[in-house]
């Protein structure tokens, strides 16, 4: 029987990021930013519930006008579609690399790791899947952030993500 | 227990590092859409389809120009329209109605729909099908194959894949023909009890129906967790049809809350595609079918190709991560042995 690489093309790519913050990790944040995890403050429901409320006023609803406006205006319904995947790509890019959504940077919160580095893409992407699950059992999946010790929701438990403050 | 975000995170540098992993799965998307593209235009019922889209625009538009005129707000009917026009998706709507009522006054001609039905459209229509249904099929097995290949770290030129995947692809067909009877043979036996218990008793086989049910859902998740690792199982491990579901359920005894994980995961995946990518992409490719302005069928192309290449993308990557959950499992299993 052939033999599996269980690691492909790996040999220089970390997939835990390394306790060492200077260690490449994949798509990740820089070192400098970093949070430190010696004593994190998690943020729980409520606040994360105010941030999301933000990100719908901030994001999600300018980018409703302005999809409604342009299929309207011109009556392509696909590019209705581009602008919904372009604020797919757009909070994954944000929680990867820029630590977290309009609505967290601005109340001071920061989407990281166990290290406290920001997540990278493909955590990202699969914290964004986790949503979908979190949201499909009723919610419970984002309810859970209210009772977890570290306020971790489905989702954050998935790619091991953590909402601490800045 | 398997570590999820490992294998996902793996299983994205996987298709970052070999891209053209996804170019079966592109082929098996791309074959269907044009084969369909293909039977409108040769059939003949593409002019016919946008003729009758662009009647049915126009009548939306008067309904629009109608319920947005201010002038109109205080008639007696408008409550009515705006309801209807608003909830024209709902059977209790008139708008069905009154669109049939349109297109009965503007004489429009169904007719020329059943002078299309005819045998050569009708033999173009299953041979076509046939050629889909097969091509999906072999490219499904190409990027089982590749995958498979990917991971035991062969070269990925184009005669090794077809080799490799022509080395599978009786295996995986005899594998679906054993699963489908193993799924299909329950339920067709239930229906069986079932309507002959109807025949003896009314309320037994009323109850029956209820019964047979919750078996069935049990056993269709029961049976679809132990065999969730035949694919994998049959290509990772070069195994034989039969020989790979008897692994699979193996593999999974006792670990069964790892299997839901990951099927879990697979189905976020799915969710996420098909809320993202999937939907979009079926509904510009029946736009640019109905669609008669060259301008917005450009675009809506330019929009099919993107959402194309990533459902290709996307749909590759569940399969690479269905194969490295599998590896990693096996390990486990392993480890616990």
């Amino acid at each position: 029987m052939e033999e599996i690489n269980t690691n492909p093309d790996m040999a220089n790519t970390s997939q835990e990021p390394s306790t060492n913050s200077s260690a490449p990790g994949p798509v990740t944040a820089t070192p400098g930013d970093s949070i430190d995890m010696t004593n994190p403050q998690y943020q729980g429901f409520w606040i994360r519930f105010v941030a999301a409320l933000l990100d719908g006023l901030i994001v999600s609803l300018p980018v409703g006008i302005i999809q409604s406006g342009l299929v309207w205006a011109t009556g392509i319904d696909s590019l209705g579609y581009l602008i919904s995947l372009a604020m797919v790509i757009f909070i994954i890019y944000m929680e990867g690399i820029q630590g977290g959504t309009p609505g967290k940077l601005i109340m001071g919160m920061r989407i990281v790791n166990e290290q406290g580095q920001y997540i990278g893409i493909p955590s990202a992407i699969l914290r964004y899947i986790g949503k979908i699950l979190s949201a499909l059992i009723l919610l419970i999946g984002y309810f859970m952030i209210g009772w977890d010790p570290k306020k971790q929701g489905l989702h954050d438990k998935i790619a091991k993500s953590y909402v601490v403050k800045k | 227990m398997v570590d999820i975000k490992k294998d996902f995170t793996e299983s994205f540098e996987i298709l970052k590092n070999h891209k053209k992993i996804a170019i079966p799965i592109f082929c098996s998307l791309l074959l269907p859409i044009i084969l369909g593209f293909l039977f409108f235009q040769l059939s003949g019922f593409s002019p016919l389809i946008k003729e009758l889209f662009t009647t049915i625009n126009d009548f939306d538009e008067q309904k629009t120009d109608y319920l947005l005129d201010l002038d109109n707000v205080n008639d007696n009917e408008y409550p009515e329209e705006l309801i209807n026009y608003i909830g024209k998706d709902s059977s209790s709507s008139n708008y069905n109605e009154e669109l049939g009522e349109y297109l009965i006054n503007g004489n429009y001609d169904w007719g020329r729909y059943k002078e299309l039905l005819n045998v050569q459209n009708l033999i173009m229509l299953i041979s076509f099908l046939f050629i889909s249904i097969i091509g999906s099929f072999y490219f499904s097995c190409m990027s089982f194959a590749i995958i498979a290949m990917a991971f035991k770290n062969q070269d990925l030129n184009f005669d090794k894949v077809i080799e490799v995947t022509n080395n599978f692809i009786i295996r995986l067909f005899s594998m679906k023909i054993l699963m489908f009877f193993i799924f299909m043979a329950p339920i067709i036996l239930s229906i069986g009890i079932v309507v002959s218990l109807f025949f003896i008793n009314t309320i037994i086989g009323v109850l029956s129906i209820l019964l047979f049910f919750i078996l069935i859902f049990a056993y269709l998740i029961y049976f679809g967790l132990r065999l969730f690792f035949s694919v994998p199982a049959l290509f990772v491990d070069n195994k034989g049809a039969s020989s790979s579901i008897k692994l699979s359920y193996n593999l999974t005894k006792g670990h069964l809350k790892q299997v839901i994980i990951i099927g879990l995961m697979i189905y976020g995946i799915n969710v996420f595609m098909n809320s993202v990518i999937s939907q979009p992409l079926y509904n510009s490719s029946f736009n640019l079918l109905i669609e008669i302005s060259w301008i917005k069928n450009i675009i809506n192309f330019m929009v099919i190709s993107i959402f194309l290449v990533l459902e290709s993308f996307v749909f590759t990557f569940e399969h690479i991560f269905l194969f490295r959950s599998y590896i990693d499992f096996k390990e486990i299993d392993n480890i616990i042995k």
